[in-house]
């Protein structure tokens, strides 16, 4: 070959004129308005009108409007309704919210989701953090064979590691039972203790690696300016000091994204307590996710179950936003 | 659910009836069946997997035998992958809602008679149960078809029936023969004082002696069944205004507002003193395990049936479908059976001595079908209606309903009505009433009230046998559960508990 035709100067300018507006306007908007907005004030209105762009985003809005926003938005006017599912709903204000904070369920509830809630995200940090600093600091190529084996669990779904940590938590016939009675050591009932149920439950995924939050660290870690990472090393900081002083405050925005999801998730996933426990015995393990699922789907009360709902809403949210606010980043 | 066996003892000669009774066909179809195309659609009971699964085999050479007898006739028959009613009556609820519930749900007595399945749901029977059922010769009615002792159960507080039952079980208490023989124990008890000295020589034997499964509702509502029906038996004249065998939503409703059924009244709060008194000798791995619960589950509630098998319990609540299990397991010989002991003075200074078999026994989950109403379901016509209840009564026939009771099974059922074949299970005689069986008090774990009720209870019953709650926090808690389920179930049914006061 040895010779290329030089491309034509107006092709690229063309192609990088209709390609331009799109990509500032992406990369300027978080939320689908605004990118129509910024895109609306670059292009002009005659592009919005483009069918293409109507047709490729009409399905996805029609499709989360009716499976994502309309049960929310149900779900959060239902609250205030008294309905079994099948007769007329009944409107009864605010009557439900105060039955459910005056049930004698309430503050046990309350109770184990602060637990749950603070154990989740104390362990999910610690444990990925962890991984993605020994990952990242391996040797490349042993890094990337560490990352795939301790990410691989991901696709397991989340039923078979239920079915699994069943199987190990067992009383009598359960293989951790099983182990510590061929030690000679005591054998706890680990999903029928009322202090050791919760416990149990904070077990399932151990050691709580295989998840989105070791790749978005270890994503961080290695998107840290070389820069810095080279004047710390010339100034002779050891390799536990710059995790404190120089990764875990640049990584910030990790955390804060990590904690939220953790949060989040534990709030949410009382999948694991409905099939080992219960919510048993009595309330050792009960949390609001499984009140709600309870009322609504084994007692007909889908009002009541819906306000459980919108009160679990507003605690996420809130929580969200004190994340957001407390572990902003701070830089000088 | 249960697990199946073997046993076909009777398939030959039920079979032949089938076919008996598939000749009697012509004349007992409704007109409308002949002229139009059908299909039934029709839910199987719960844990028998497909039609063509073998547990089902009797159902479907019945259903073969009914759709060549009824051309234009189809059924469709649902897998019922729910394990409980509360989970699968959701799902009907739903369906319902908008119009498209299958034809014949599966259900359960205390969904139905309480009143808790929304009003509408579901077909008043009775008129039908009136009328002879046309495939038994010279029969006036079909309800005298059931024993006496179903009626009450099928029949809700307005008079209606909404729900027909085919089959009962019996309870008793299972004990490993190896592990009374290691405690000394020669003869099983007969009284609850003999019971408790029996637990005592199994704990002092180094056996667990016994395995309360409260991760399910089976062995807390028996108990509480048991205990307050023999407690309460000198008191029950005072509430049960149905006067039936069986007390109904309205007159537990009637106790529990006129203080009887209350914490407050010594009789019944020595039912949950003697529960609390039996605790040091129940596992404290109860909550992993439900007596009603399939002995292949891997995740909890388990079947406590293993440890018994495994030597790990002494005694064990459980029922009569469990006979055929554990004997399926090679485990025959090797346990005994005995019902549940009566409680006497020795006990409790409350109690009466009342004998209690076949008390906790009634109707269980098997062959118990509704008949949904053109709300919940568009395609119910009248004349569908018809066809559907035909259908029905043809499964209703005593020698078709022994005959795939036997083989769905294994004869741990009993047929509930008495002209049906009962098969031969060794054992099972033992758990049978056989005499007079005293008026029935039916719990609130049970889901009578209400299924809310039920699952609270639950939980109070749990925290009081892992020591999480004291009696009196108990008893104020349970006092609750019981004032606001009677509420909660009044206002629902429309029932003024004043004028019963």
């Amino acid at each position: 070959m040895g010779y290329s035709q030089p491309r034509q100067p107006e092709q690229v300018q063309v192609a990088g004129t209709r390609a331009r507006p799109y990509r500032r306007a992406l990369a300027s908007s978080k939320t689908l308005p605004d990118f129509l907005s910024v895109l609306r004030r670059t292009r002009g209105k005659s592009s919005l009108a483009s069918p293409a762009l109507i047709t490729l985003l009409l399905p996805s809005i029609l499709l989360i409007g009716v499976f994502s926003y309309y049960p929310a938005v149900r779900s959060l006017i239902g609250g205030f309704y008294q309905w079994n599912g099948f007769s007329p709903p009944t409107y009864v204000g605010l009557a439900q919210f105060n039955t459910y904070f005056h049930s004698p369920t309430f503050a046990p509830e309350a109770r184990n989701l602060a637990i749950l809630v603070g154990g989740t995200i104390l362990i999910t940090v610690i444990a990925q953090f962890s991984a993605a600093e020994v990952v990242y600091h391996m040797p490349r190529r042993l890094g990337n064979v560490a990352k795939y084996v301790l990410i691989a669990p991901i696709v397991l779904p989340p039923i078979v590691v239920i079915e699994v940590w069943a199987y190990l938590l067992l009383p009598d016939t359960g293989l951790i039972d099983r182990l510590a009675g061929a030690l000679g050591l005591p054998q706890p009932t680990w999903l029928s203790s009322p202090h050791l149920a919760l416990l149990s439950i904070l077990l399932i995924g151990f050691p709580w690696i295989s998840n989105l939050g070791f790749l978005i660290f270890l994503g961080g870690l290695q998107n840290l300016s070389r820069e810095i990472l080279e004047a710390s090393r010339v100034d002779g900081t050891g390799a536990l000091r710059r995790v404190f002083v120089i990764d875990a405050p640049l990584l910030f925005p990790q955390f804060r994204i990590v904690v939220i999801l953790s949060g989040i998730y534990a709030v949410q996933n009382f999948i694991p307590i409905l099939l080992l426990t219960n919510g048993g015995p009595g309330t050792a393990t009960f949390v609001p996710g499984l009140d709600m699922y309870q009322s609504a789907f084994q007692n007909n009360q889908y009002g009541y179950g819906m306000a459980i709902g919108t009160l679990l809403f507003l605690l996420m949210l809130a929580f969200t936003v004190v994340v957001m606010r407390a572990l902003r980043p701070r830089t000088a | 659910m249960k697990t199946k066996h073997t046993g076909y003892g009777t398939t030959a000669a039920a079979l032949a009836a089938v076919l008996a009774g598939a000749a009697m066909t012509a004349s007992t179809m409704p007109a409308s069946a002949s002229t139009h195309s059908i299909l039934i659609k029709a839910v199987l009971p719960p844990g028998t997997g497909a039609i063509t699964a073998k547990d089902n085999a009797g159902l479907l050479s019945l259903t073969n035998a009914y759709v060549r007898a009824h051309p234009g006739v189809t059924v469709q028959w649902l897998p019922n992958s729910s394990d409980n009613i509360t989970t699968s009556n959701a799902q009907l609820e739903t369906e319902a809602a908008g119009g498209d519930a299958p034809d014949l749900v599966w259900e359960q007595y205390g969904a139905v008679t309480s009143g808790e399945l929304p009003t509408g749901l579901l077909q008043n029977l009775k008129p039908y149960l009136e009328k002879p059922n046309p495939y038994v010769k010279g029969n006036k009615s079909w309800l005298s078809l059931f024993s006496k002792s179903t009626l009450p159960y099928m029949t809700s507080t307005n008079g209606n029936i909404y729900v027909v039952l085919g089959s009962n079980v019996e309870t008793g208490m299972f004990y490993s023969k190896a592990a009374f023989a290691k405690a000394g124990i020669h003869a099983t008890p007969t009284t609850w004082a003999a019971l408790m000295a029996d637990l005592a020589k199994l704990k002092s034997a180094g056996i667990t002696p016994f395995l309360f499964a409260d991760g399910g509702g089976c062995d807390p509502s028996w108990y509480e069944r048991l205990a307050t029906s023999s407690f309460l038996a000198g008191q029950v004249n005072s509430f049960m205004v149905d006067r039936a065998q069986v007390a109904t939503p309205l007159d537990l409703a009637v106790g529990i507002e006129k203080g009887v059924i209350s914490m407050a009244n010594p009789r019944y709060a020595a039912v949950w003193k003697l529960l609390g008194d039996m605790r040091p000798y129940f596992s404290n791995a109860g909550t992993s395990y439900d007596a009603c619960a399939n002995p292949s589950a891997v995740s909890p509630p388990l079947s406590p049936e293993p440890l018994l098998i495994q030597g790990k319990v002494g005694i064990e609540w459980g029922g009569s479908w469990w006979i055929p299990q554990l004997d399926s397991a090679g485990f025959s010989g090797k346990y005994g059976v005995f019902p549940e002991p009566v409680i006497t003075k020795a006990t409790s200074p409350y109690a009466t001595a009342t004998v209690t078999t076949g008390l906790i026994g009634g109707p269980n989950g098997n062959g118990q079908w509704s008949v949904t109403s053109q709300k919940a379901d568009h395609t119910m016509t009248p004349a569908k209606t018809k066809v559907v209840i035909n259908f029905l009564e043809w499964l209703f026939t005593p020698p078709h309903l022994g005959y795939w009771l036997e083989i769905n099974q294994g004869g741990g059922d009993i047929p509930t009505e008495p002209a049906a074949p009962t098969a031969t299970v060794p054992g099972l005689k033992a758990l049978l009433p056989s005499g007079k069986v005293p008026t029935v008090v039916l719990p609130v774990t049970g889901g009578l009230l209400t299924s809310a009720s039920s699952t609270q209870g639950l939980r109070l019953i749990q925290e009081l046998l892992a020591g999480t709650l004291t009696y009196s926090g108990f008893s104020s808690q349970w006092q609750s559960v019981l004032t606001t389920a009677t509420q909660t179930w009044a206002t629902a049914n429309h029932v003024n508990l004043n004028k019963y006061k």
